[in-house]
């Protein structure tokens, strides 16, 4: 597959390759140069630059110095200041304007908040003096610019000067520019990056081939230049950027593979509406019209939709009379008047069953496997472990002489398909099996028990009166819940809908 | 029978609705004795006659509540006692009594009651009694309309007619399933229970009253039954503990279970579950069984007997073989075509909300007394689903492409149901690049797999008459045969509006096809 021979020491991309050619030429070799004379001079981008510094000095090519860059601009008030002058020079205006002296009181209504700064600042350079309760102007301590006004002028002018550009003197005024008052001048400190080539950045450069082919487009192919020209190494380690090819829904999946279990097995498939009337839903299968599990509580009915069961006489009468009086099974009946109205009602169906009846009512098979996988509904409110919609799995038998004990044998043989060897049969009751089974199978990866479904034989107040005369085994499980334990996920709602970062990457195998 | 919860020195169990018998801890504790071979066989309730007489009385009973059931029992009554007898009093209500429609149950203190006793129905709204948990006389009127019970069962008298068991002192007892007198309320203390079930089905109260009464037995109460006289003079003696008898196949249960029993193994199977074998084909039910309605019922009765984890695997051969449905292959493939355009295939439910369908009062299919909004109506469209799970996935990357496959419902006449189910395929790409040339690759390359070739697709200028998407870029998308020209979806960009809505901030390209003409071709 690969071998290690004959690898370059350092691959470099282009613009690292560029980057360095520029830094190891005559001019700029070991000389520290700032990130914007980079740019310049090897007319990469910014971007660019940014990037290969960033590879180049993981890869110890170059070197990099980082420094603070200080910088000084004006603040609001500052420049107020360099055009209205500061406080104290306005307090001197205002007392030559009244012929060089005012009474404290007067210079405090006419300044407002600025008076006390003024009149500290002015008192402490000497530019004014007190007499009982009259400030005086002391001319001769007054110079026509004091150094911070200089220096806000200057900064007014320039509108930032950096450190370097500043004399210590200067400095001085600045740091008490600063701390007299917040908002005159501001100090702003930036991170200035500087670079050089290091030692093995200049011998990299010298093993760098001008000549190499860059890509391999089509002039390359048909020129023959690679012939002659190596390809440029790659950094074939860095990582590429995302790519998200299609896929299909895990539920899908795990579906398709159910389907394959079925008909590996000898099952063929059915299917019909996920609407349907009452009557293929609950009444065909012995579900008395009072049952709880009619009740709006638990079933969707369409509202104002009715079922024309027109073309169903025949099983209707059949079915009534299995309600009413056991219909010559053998059996009491429910012992109720049966109402037709009820059986055309129509409902989200409330399991694929009603799909596998109406199979066995059609066709009246003497021998058959069939399966049904699909959608069924309860009028429940979400929850973690409970969707309004879900999926069930449905198999179902007919045949001569079939019994409890091949259902367990096909319930063992089809759950050993799907991964659970170790499975427990308890009884329970359905309406319309008897008796009835429910399975726990043993889930490995969580040492745990878990419940998986339901299972029985049809009675015979549902199959007879339909015309089936052979013993009907079925079974049933959810299957949403499977595929939550294949990939560990705590709440059903997060297999449907909005949850593209989880079908990004959710493992097919 | 299932074990909820285990502690210390107890387990609750749940039961399945067809054992009403389990509503009590005696009734459970009954069928235990008989699995673990203490006691089995039918369990013998013999009872007294009591001196207690009720009277049906005039023909308006039968059009409303035609039954009455009624047992006295003699125990001394402790906060125990009634809190056994209310739980099972409520199980029975909710399961069994359908919610007190079917069966109601009515719990006195026995020393109140001065026998004998009417059974009739009055129209008076007017006639008044003191009722539970009051100390003044109400009329009729007002226990519908105050009463938090009359607010709630109420409803179930429709036709104005209002049951009553009166006492021989004009005392009102019960108005059944509405609410008893308070003038019989139990209390601790009490030394006789009296109890009246009134039902509207015959079976259904019969089980009742049996239930009841073999459970107050079973706690060691004495008791006495009681005779229900009709107006043509004839009477019954309630409770009837006589045994129903069912016929018991051997041959069917062997059948069934895949077992060889003998006859004496069967009768052991069955005596464990507290029933019993008159002669080899019939067999004796306890009158609380009302689930026995046919052998089979005690085909598995004999399972349980003999135990379900002694029933092996038995091997079947089948010369069947497995097939899918034309339409799974069929959209397998076409799924699979989806998936090689780099399209993840989403998952969305097909109840939805009336916001997302942007439908207006009238239309829609909608499901009753959803349990919430958000999942009221049938879907009619896929697309606003998958843009909706784009709205949702903005700090996803990008390009976004995704898919669905779903039904929608429509409303047709044409079908039995009366909603036709038709299989839709929607495509939507999101990214800053994305625009309709992007999703016609993306059609083209899937109808052309699709159909063979593309020669019969005709996309044409349209108006979205849903509004996703926008005016001057969207198109119809029809496949021509001869003449004929059937629409079969549409395509466009979605419009900025509907991006602006759902919070997205690239353009998405999308379609939307009706995958039936492909699947049924």
């Amino acid at each position: 597959m690969t071998s290690n021979k004959g690898l370059p020491s350092v691959p470099l991309h282009p613009i690292e390759r560029t980057l360095l050619l520029y830094l190891s030429n005559v001019e700029t070799k070991g000389k520290w140069a700032d990130l914007n004379s980079v740019v310049a001079g090897s007319r990469l981008s910014v971007d660019q630059v940014r990037r290969a510094v960033q590879w180049m000095k993981s890869k110890e090519l170059i070197e990099l110095q980082e420094e603070d860059a200080v910088f000084y601009t004006l603040g609001l008030e500052g420049k107020t200041a360099a055009v209205e002058g500061l406080p104290e020079r306005k307090l001197v205006k205002l007392l030559e304007a009244s012929g060089g002296s005012l009474t404290l009181g007067a210079l405090s209504e006419k300044m407002g908040s600025e008076f006390s700064i003024a009149f500290g600042t002015a008192k402490k350079n000497g530019w004014i003096e007190l007499y009982g309760r009259d400030a005086q102007l002391n001319r001769s301590k007054i110079r026509e610019k004091e150094e911070e006004e200089l220096l806000l002028e200057k900064l007014n002018e320039k509108e930032k000067l950096a450190s370097p550009e500043i004399s210590q003197r200067e400095k001085e005024v600045l740091s008490r520019l600063i701390s007299r008052h917040r908002g005159l001048v501001n100090e702003i400190i930036e991170k200035n990056v500087r670079l050089k080539i290091s030692s093995q950045g200049l011998e990299a450069s010298k093993s760098v081939n001008k000549d190499e082919i860059d890509e391999i487009t089509p002039e390359v192919i048909l020129n023959g230049s690679w012939r002659n020209q190596p390809l440029r190494a790659l950094d074939v380690t860095s990582a590429a950027p995302a790519y998200f090819g299609g896929r299909k829904h895990p539920i899908r999946m795990f579906i398709d593979e159910v389907k394959e279990v079925f008909v590996s097995l000898g099952f063929e498939e059915v299917e019909g509406p996920m609407v349907q009337s009452a009557l293929w839903n609950f009444d065909a299968l012995y579900i008395p019209q009072q049952h709880s599990t009619r009740e709006m509580q638990d079933t969707f009915y369409l509202s104002n939709v009715r079922a024309d069961l027109s073309v169903y006489d025949k099983e209707i009468n059949s079915v009534k009379a299995s309600h009413e009086n056991g219909a010559g099974t053998g059996s009491l009946g429910w012992q109720y008047k049966w109402s037709k109205e009820e059986a055309r009602r129509t409902v989200l169906r409330t399991h694929t069953t009603a799909v596998t009846i109406k199979y066995l009512s059609d066709n009246k098979p003497t021998e058959a496997r069939v399966f049904c996988v699909g959608k069924v509904f309860r009028n429940e409110k979400p929850n973690y472990k409970n969707n309004p919609e879900f999926h069930q799995i449905e198999g179902v038998t007919v045949g001569p002489g079939l019994n409890v004990r091949n259902l367990i044998y096909i319930i063992t043989r089809f759950y050993s398909k799907l991964g659970f060897e170790k499975i427990k049969f308890w009884p329970t009751y359905f309406p319309y099996t008897e008796p009835s089974l429910q399975t726990m199978a043993y889930y490995e990866k969580k040492k745990r028990w878990i419940e998986l479904g339901g299972m029985g034989v049809f009675r015979p107040e549902v199959t007879i009166p339909l015309g089936v005369k052979n013993p009907v085994l079925a079974w049933g499980l959810g299957l949403d819940r499977l595929v939550m334990m294949r990939y560990d996920l705590n709440d059903i709602r997060d297999l449907f809908g909005a949850n593209l970062g989880w079908l990004r990457t959710a493992s097919v195998i | 029978m299932d074990i909820e919860d285990r502690k210390e020195d107890s387990v609750s169990v749940e039961y399945s609705p067809n054992r009403p018998d389990f509503c009590s801890e005696a009734g459970i504790a009954r069928s235990l004795v008989g699995q673990l071979g203490i006691e089995t066989g039918l369990p013998k309730y013999e009872f007294l006659q009591g001196p207690i007489r009720i009277d049906v009385k005039g023909p308006e009973i039968r059009s409303v509540r035609p039954y009455v059931f009624s047992l006295h029992a003699s125990l001394q009554v402790s906060d125990e006692v009634i809190k056994q007898v209310i739980v099972m009093q409520e199980d029975l209500h909710n399961g069994l009594g359908r919610h007190r429609a079917k069966v109601a149950i009515g719990i006195h203190n026995a020393e109140m009651v001065k026998p004998p006793i009417k059974y009739l129905a009055t129209n008076d709204r007017s006639y008044s009694f003191v009722p539970l948990g009051s100390s003044e006389k109400m009329t009729i009127e007002q226990i519908l309309e105050n009463t938090e019970q009359g607010k709630k069962y109420g409803g179930f008298l429709s036709g104005g007619l209002f049951p009553l068991l009166i006492d021989s002192s004009g005392n009102t007892l019960s108005m059944p399933p509405v609410i008893n007198g308070e003038l019989t309320r139990l209390k601790p203390g009490v030394r006789a229970i009296f109890i009246d079930v009134t039902a509207t089905e015959k079976r259904a109260g019969e089980t009742t009253i049996a239930i009841i009464a073999s459970m107050l037995s079973d706690i060691g109460a004495k008791v006495e039954s009681v005779s229900v006289k009709n107006e043509d003079g004839s009477i019954r003696i309630t409770p009837d503990m006589m045994p129903e008898t069912m016929r018991f196949d051997l041959n069917l249960t062997n059948e069934i279970l895949g077992l060889e029993l003998g006859y004496g193994e069967a009768k052991f199977a069955l005596e464990n579950s507290r029933l019993e074998l008159m002669s080899q084909d019939q067999a004796r039910i306890p009158k609380f069984r009302s689930d026995i309605m046919h052998p089979i019922d005690l085909v598995e009765e004999v399972e349980l007997g003999y135990g379900v984890s002694k029933l092996k695997p038995l091997q079947t051969k089948s010369h069947l073989t497995g097939s899918l449905t034309e339409k799974t292959k069929r959209l397998r493939n076409l799924i699979d075509v989806l998936v090689g355009l780099s399209l993840t295939q989403i998952e969305s439910l097909s109840l939805t909300s009336r916001r997302e369908l942007a439908l207006d009062q009238e239309e829609g299919l909608r499901v009753e007394d959803p349990k919430s909004q958000s999942y009221e109506f049938l879907r009619n469209q896929v697309l606003p689903s998958l843009l909706g799970v784009l709205g949702q996935s903005t700090h996803e990357e990008y390009p976004q492409r995704i898919f669905e496959q779903l039904p929608i419902f429509r409303k047709s006449a044409s079908v039995e149901t009366q909603v036709l189910e038709e299989e839709h395929v929607a495509v939507a790409i999101a990214d800053s690049m994305a625009n309709y040339t992007q999703a016609r690759s993306a059609l083209d390359a899937f109808l052309r797999l699709a159909l063979g070739t593309n020669d019969e697709v005709v996309v044409s200028p349209a108006f979205d008459s849903e509004g996703i998407l926008a005016d001057g870029r969207t198109a119809s998308i029809s496949i021509a045969k001869g003449k004929t020209r059937a629409q079969i979806g549409k395509i466009g960009e979605v419009s900025p509006q509907v991006l602006h809505q759902l919070g997205l901030e690239v353009p998405v390209a999308a379609f939307e096809l009706n995958l039936d003409p492909l699947l049924n071709e």
